[in-house]
């Protein structure tokens, strides 16, 4: 592997010749426990069928989604210059601000995750006695530190662990399938179509596919990038289906609670932390590189182990918390928005030949802060995070649609004069 | 050893981070430990023929750092040669046992005077850490120059505390007699304080001048005696080694009480906090020769999950015993060196280091060994260390002396 360090838009970064493969390894090996566990939820809500449909049309969704953000972005640019050619600079920092709170809670997040199911497997398997709080944050700040300090190793350590890891992930899903698959089904096996359902499998990997550019950049080619999309969407649907092809209703509490202590017990602990190590390790990356967009000077090894360090903080400060969920929620949403505002620019500029561009990016930040506060009221109104990513996307779209409708009756009237 | 910031402090600016970093609770304890064994006259007597000494112990500290603007670290390399690694790694546990136990003192008694009934004790706990320390660590962001500024601004506003809180809190009675005079308590005076000292060339490398520094030595005495002494008149208020007394509820039961209490003791743990950052940087510079925000950050942050990891997991007398043993054997070994290397100036330079660094670890095991109760029960370490450093240096010097005799003889 050719490991070429060149400079790009002030920013240098490291691997820039990864292939398909490399690519869709890294980003299906850091899907994450949360965003897989979601086709179990589906499916224990509204059955079997359902959970698979929303699963595959999720994820087709955002094949093409990801594929708008990779076609939008030059290649070796960033979410955050490819935000930048798409709102005003200065207004930039903003959307850029929220994607490092969100990446860093993400890593929280997935700390929690992780930290509740190493817990259960100590408790059930080991009789270790988790039901003090403390314990839980001390594993969860053991797990952040560990991480954050390995993150040191930069996009090299990232691409190499997530490539090792991801074929064992996938042996873990065969050897726990045919170990602890339960007999009998356990969900309703109805067939049919979901909006929420598919609107919450977006919003699992939404944010990701939004910040795709970050990742992209370091493919040999736009085809490799692509191609790659295509592993994306093919292995998230697989990995979202596990949990409805092992009929478990609780995540892994299912396979910890069997009597016998096997070794493929031990291999769902080892398939916990890899996952975790995984996903915390692109949400680094990820926070990264907003991060650099403020900090120049602060970019490299350390800047990596800040951003960790700041997410281990996080999650001890916010552990016992449903605040910690509520903002991520908010975070999703604002980014969700935002991927939508810039592949609605970019599907403009390519429609519209004659519009008027020196205004587009003020236009740009208008709708994406309108879509934003229209999804605040909607989350704390029906407190439900899909019904507000729906309702703060279609309104952003709405005055979108508003602004480019006035901007043309405008130039039309001006072009054929038909009042004067 | 010239690549430090804010070179030209004045003599009140380096007071006050001494000062605001010394002004908390743990620091009171000797003082209340000494009026629970002796009557008020002997604690008096105790404290002002202790803080005498500390006089001295502090003007060599200061003296041995001043020609070349020397850190803690760059003197032990000087004094202990290759040893001074070791003394890296003794300044960052001292760092982290006082790091823990500043913030398990403030988390306990804040969250006990706060008038509100939490529902979950120990998250709540781990929060009030993780905020004192994250607080902290913004603090520290910019290095000495920020630690200055808030020091200063700090230090006036927790002595103002300290004399309120003389006056809310129902003070002990205070006994003139000479029935039982005793000044056993000088040692304890000086130990508790000698770890401290080993930190001063540290902050006095900023000093503007040597006039600059004399002048602090003084406002540092004059303060640190009145602290000591104010500390007597709270033994009721601070149970040594806990924070707060929570069985004596009454002493802050009306609402300036608790609220004058929970501003001393947050702002009193984010001073010592940051003084305690920066002491440690010294040993991080080993690492990280370039100290910039990013490493003030992963060293605050680190040192919060740190202290989440090992909080009532190790017993904090046990982490400060350890630490303390290794800081006040590192400051008499530091005065022996400068004492030798002024006066006497017999030895081969290489082998005064060995012997120093020997002197230092068998000094620093043995009190540590003592501190756990495995050797010595009924001594104090620093009759250990000091024995066991005056063993090795008297030993090394006598040879030296009379080798070098013999070599004028022949």
């Amino acid at each position: 592997m050719p490991h070429t360090k060149q400079k790009s838009k002030n920013i240098t970064f490291k691997e820039k010749s990864l292939s398909f493969w490399q690519l869709g390894f890294m980003l299906s090996a850091g899907q994450g426990l949360i965003s897989m566990a979601i086709g179990r939820s589906i499916a224990g809500k509204s059955g079997i069928g359902v959970a698979v449909t929303s699963i595959w049309i999720g994820n087709f969704i955002l094949f093409f989604i990801g594929l708008g953000i990779i076609s939008m972005t030059g290649q070796r640019s960033h979410t955050i210059q490819n935000i930048k050619e798409n709102f005003k600079a200065r207004f930039a920092i903003i959307p850029a601000l929220i994607i490092v709170s969100l990446f860093i809670l993400w890593y929280a997040v997935h700390i929690k995750y992780s930290t509740d199911l190493t817990a259960d497997f100590l408790s059930l398997k080991l009789g270790v006695d988790t039901s003090d709080n403390t314990h839980i944050i001390r594993l969860g700040a053991i797990l952040g530190l560990v991480c954050a300090l390995a993150c040191m190793w930069g996009i090299s350590l990232i691409k190499w662990f997530n490539i090792i890891t991801f074929p064992i992930q996938v042996l873990f899903f065969v050897v726990a399938i045919m170990t602890f698959k339960n007999s009998e089904s356990l969900f309703p096996s109805t067939w049919g179509f979901s909006f929420i359902g598919v609107m919450q499998v977006m919003l699992t990997w939404l944010p990701g596919t939004v910040n795709l550019s970050t990742f992209s950049r370091h493919a040999k080619s736009r085809a490799h990038s692509i191609l790659s999309l295509f592993f994306i969407f093919v292995f998230h649907s697989i990995f979202q289906c596990f949990f409805i092809l092992l009929d478990s209703k609780g995540v892994f509490v299912d396979i910890f609670k069997a009597t016998e202590f096997s070794l493929p017990q031990i291999f769902s602990l080892i398939f916990i932390l890899m996952s975790f190590f995984s996903v915390n390790f692109l949400n680094i990356y990820w926070a990264s590189i907003g991060w650099e967009s403020f900090f120049k000077k602060e970019q490299g090894a350390k800047g990596y182990a800040v951003i960790g360090l700041i997410g281990t903080v996080v999650f001890i400060f916010f552990e016992s918390s449903q605040l910690l969920v509520g903002i991520e929620a908010l975070g999703s949403i604002f980014i969700a928005t935002l991927g939508i505002i810039l592949i609605f620019s970019a599907l403009v500029k390519i429609l519209i030949q004659h519009r008027v561009r020196p205004i587009d990016k003020i236009d740009n930040a208008i709708c994406w802060l309108f879509g934003c506060s229209v999804a605040i009221y909607a989350y704390f109104h029906f407190k439900n995070e899909t019904a507000a990513a729906l309702y703060g996307i279609n309104a952003s779209l709405l005055v979108c649609a508003l602004v480019v409708f006035a901007e043309e009756l405008w130039w039309s009237l001006k072009k054929t004069k038909p009042l004067g | 050893m010239e690549h430090f910031a804010d070179r030209n402090q004045n003599a009140w600016q380096l007071s006050c981070i001494q000062l605001a970093g010394i002004s908390s609770l743990p620091i009171f304890a000797s003082s209340i430990i000494l009026s629970q064994k002796y009557e008020f006259t002997s604690v008096l007597a105790s404290l002002v023929i202790g803080n005498i000494f500390l006089i001295a112990i502090r003007y060599y500290m200061i003296m041995m750092g001043e020609k070349n603007k020397k850190s803690t670290l760059d003197i032990a390399k000087d004094y202990l040669g290759l040893a001074y690694w070791a003394v890296a790694v003794v300044l960052l546990f001292a760092t982290i046992a006082w790091y823990v136990t500043q913030n398990t003192y403030a988390s306990n008694s804040i969250l006990h005077l706060f008038p509100i009934d939490f529902t979950n004790k120990s998250s709540e706990y781990i929060q009030v850490v993780v905020l004192i320390g994250v607080i902290s660590t913004l603090f520290c962001m910019e290095g000495m120059t920020l630690v200055r500024k808030c020091a200063t601004a700090s230090f006036p506003i927790l002595f103002f505390l300290i004399l309120a809180m003389l006056f809310l809190v129902p003070c002990p009675q205070v006994n003139w007699s000479l029935a039982n005079f005793s000044l056993a308590g000088v040692p304890i005076v000086i130990a508790t304080n000698l770890g401290v000292a080993a930190d001063i060339p540290t902050f006095f490398r900023h000093s503007a001048s040597k006039k600059a520094s004399m002048q602090a030595l003084a406002i540092i005495s004059v303060f640190n005696l009145a602290l000591s002494i104010i500390g007597i008149f709270f033994a009721n208020l601070i149970t040594p080694w806990q924070g707060i007394n929570v069985h004596n509820p009454q002493m802050y039961d009306n609402d300036i009480t608790r609220w004058v209490l929970i501003t001393f003791i947050f702002l009193s743990a984010i001073n010592a906090n940051i003084t305690n950052i920066y002491s440690a940087s010294v040993a991080w510079e080993v690492l990280a020769p370039r100290l910039a925000r990013k490493e003030w950050l992963i060293l605050g942050l680190g040192l919060v999950i740190i202290t989440v990891l090992v909080i009532n997991v190790f017993s904090l007398s046990w982490l400060l015993n350890f630490a303390d043993s290794g800081l006040v054997s590192l400051t008499l070994i530091f005065i022996a060196g400068y004492l030798v290397d002024r006066h006497l100036k017999i030895g081969n330079p290489s082998h005064d280091r060995l012997a120093c660094a020997a002197a230092w670890v068998t000094s620093f095991t043995f009190a540590s060994l003592q501190s756990f109760g495995l050797i010595f029960k009924n001594l104090d370490s620093i009759y250990i260390i000091l024995i066991s450093l005056s063993v090795i240096l008297t030993t090394y010097f006598s040879v030296q002396y009379l080798r070098k005799d013999k070599r004028v003889n022949l």
